[in-house]
């Protein structure tokens, strides 16, 4: 029907036809790039969350008076306003409060993990906890 | 037999035809700048990766000696000034040029032969960035490369001491900088008490930039060990990274090598 020797010029519905695979394409790249900011947001969570607790995970390791500043910090979950008297480096701790919507610490005997809700759901990166 | 569009069929056909032929080059405009957008912030990673892998890398090898030059500027200060270092060891007077808001670092590396090396942020004329620049009383005219571009600041200090919340000074011998011909010491460094103690490790943090602007809005301001830093308003987006290293000749103490 598309290429009939017989009809010359699109017929209306050819032209509809095209137009609608032209939408198609056009809602495809929405998707896509949806999709892809959602992912990069969640790739960029996860990275700061990783590098939080890296970060507090060294320098727990130490001595044992950073252990207890580090313990007391992830418990009271909070960024302790005067920074410049904390021996402890807690810039990405404090990072991580501002831009993780409902950053919550989580730590059992086995793992020490952040929580925090992004997209509808809850995130988690664990690491092994302080001993 | 020929048909050819009607007068309605013709208007409803170039009414769609033109809604989605905007609609489909909006959004192709919009997929190109986000993958730009997407390629400069994947090369704002790249970087950053880059620069704390050099960064922890070189602390990490270093053994002994680590003195640091304090920024003398506000943040942000990208006009390099000239940096001499008279430090004794090294004899002759070695310079670089230095981003007057940032900080630098020499290290001495290890063992059996003395090395020693800066690290500071400067301008070259393919662009700014984090360099190492390896000072010798051998080589007279060492140069100084760049190891990560768009480095914009370079912080430094010391893992401060467990009981006095100081920070200090490794070195016996006091560092004097010469800038603009004035020679001063180094402020805010306790470097009497040496030998009782040595500080543990460096801590370090930095700012990477991306090369152009993007749509993203990047953060207003950055809080960084009690000091807040405002990166100027340029469309450029910013990351900051901050890590601590321990430096190799620490001996690791009991509560760390327990598991």
């Amino acid at each position: 029907m598309l290429n009939s020797i017989h009809s010359q010029g699109f017929t209306l519905l050819e032209l509809l036809l095209s137009l609608l695979l032209t939408a198609l394409m056009v809602m495809g790249v929405t998707q896509y790039l949806l999709v892809s900011s959602r992912i990069q947001l969640i790739m960029q969570q996860e990275a700061l969350a990783s590098r939080t607790l890296e970060s507090l995970l060294l320098q727990a390791s130490f001595s044992q008076q950073k252990k207890a500043a580090v313990k007391a910090v992830l418990s009271s979950n909070t960024c302790p306003s005067n920074l410049s008297n904390n021996s402890l480096d807690l810039t990405h701790w404090c990072q991580a409060l501002h831009q993780l919507p409902q950053l919550k610490v989580k730590s059992s005997n086995t793992l020490l993990s952040l929580e925090w809700q992004s997209l509808g759901r809850t995130r988690r990166v664990s690491r092994q906890p302080i001993p | 037999m020929q048909k050819g569009f009607s007068l309605i069929e013709m208007l409803l056909a170039g009414l769609f035809g033109s809604l989605l032929l905007t609609a489909s080059s909006q959004a192709l405009i919009g997929l190109i700048r986000y993958q730009t957008d997407q390629s400069e912030l994947l090369r704002l990673t790249e970087k950053t990766t880059l620069a704390e892998m050099a960064l922890k890398q070189t602390l990490a090898f270093s053994a002994d000696a680590v003195i640091i030059g304090k920024a003398v500027d506000h943040y942000p200060a990208k006009t390099p000034k000239k940096t001499h270092t008279q430090y004794s060891s090294l004899g002759n007077n070695t310079s670089f040029n230095q981003f007057s808001s940032s900080d630098w670092l020499i290290l001495l590396t290890n063992n059996d032969e003395k090395k020693y090396g800066v690290f500071h942020l400067d301008k070259k004329s393919y662009g700014y960035g984090l360099a190492y620049k390896e000072l010798s009383t051998k080589k007279i005219k060492s140069i100084s490369n760049t190891l990560v571009n768009q480095v914009e600041l370079l912080r430094f200090r010391y893992l401060p001491d467990e009981n006095t919340q100081e920070h200090y000074c490794l070195e016996k011998q006091k560092i004097t900088i010469n800038e603009d011909n004035k020679v001063k010491e180094v402020e805010g460094l306790n470097c009497s008490a040496i030998e009782e103690n040595p500080a543990r490790g460096i801590q370090f943090a930095f700012i990477l930039a991306t090369q152009k602007p993007i749509k993203k809005p990047g953060d207003s301001s950055f809080y960084l060990w009690g000091e807040t830093l405002i990166p100027p308003k340029d469309g450029l987006y910013r990351q900051l990274i901050s890590s601590t290293v321990r430096l190799s000749k620490d001996v690791i103490p009991s509560a760390a090598s327990s598991p």
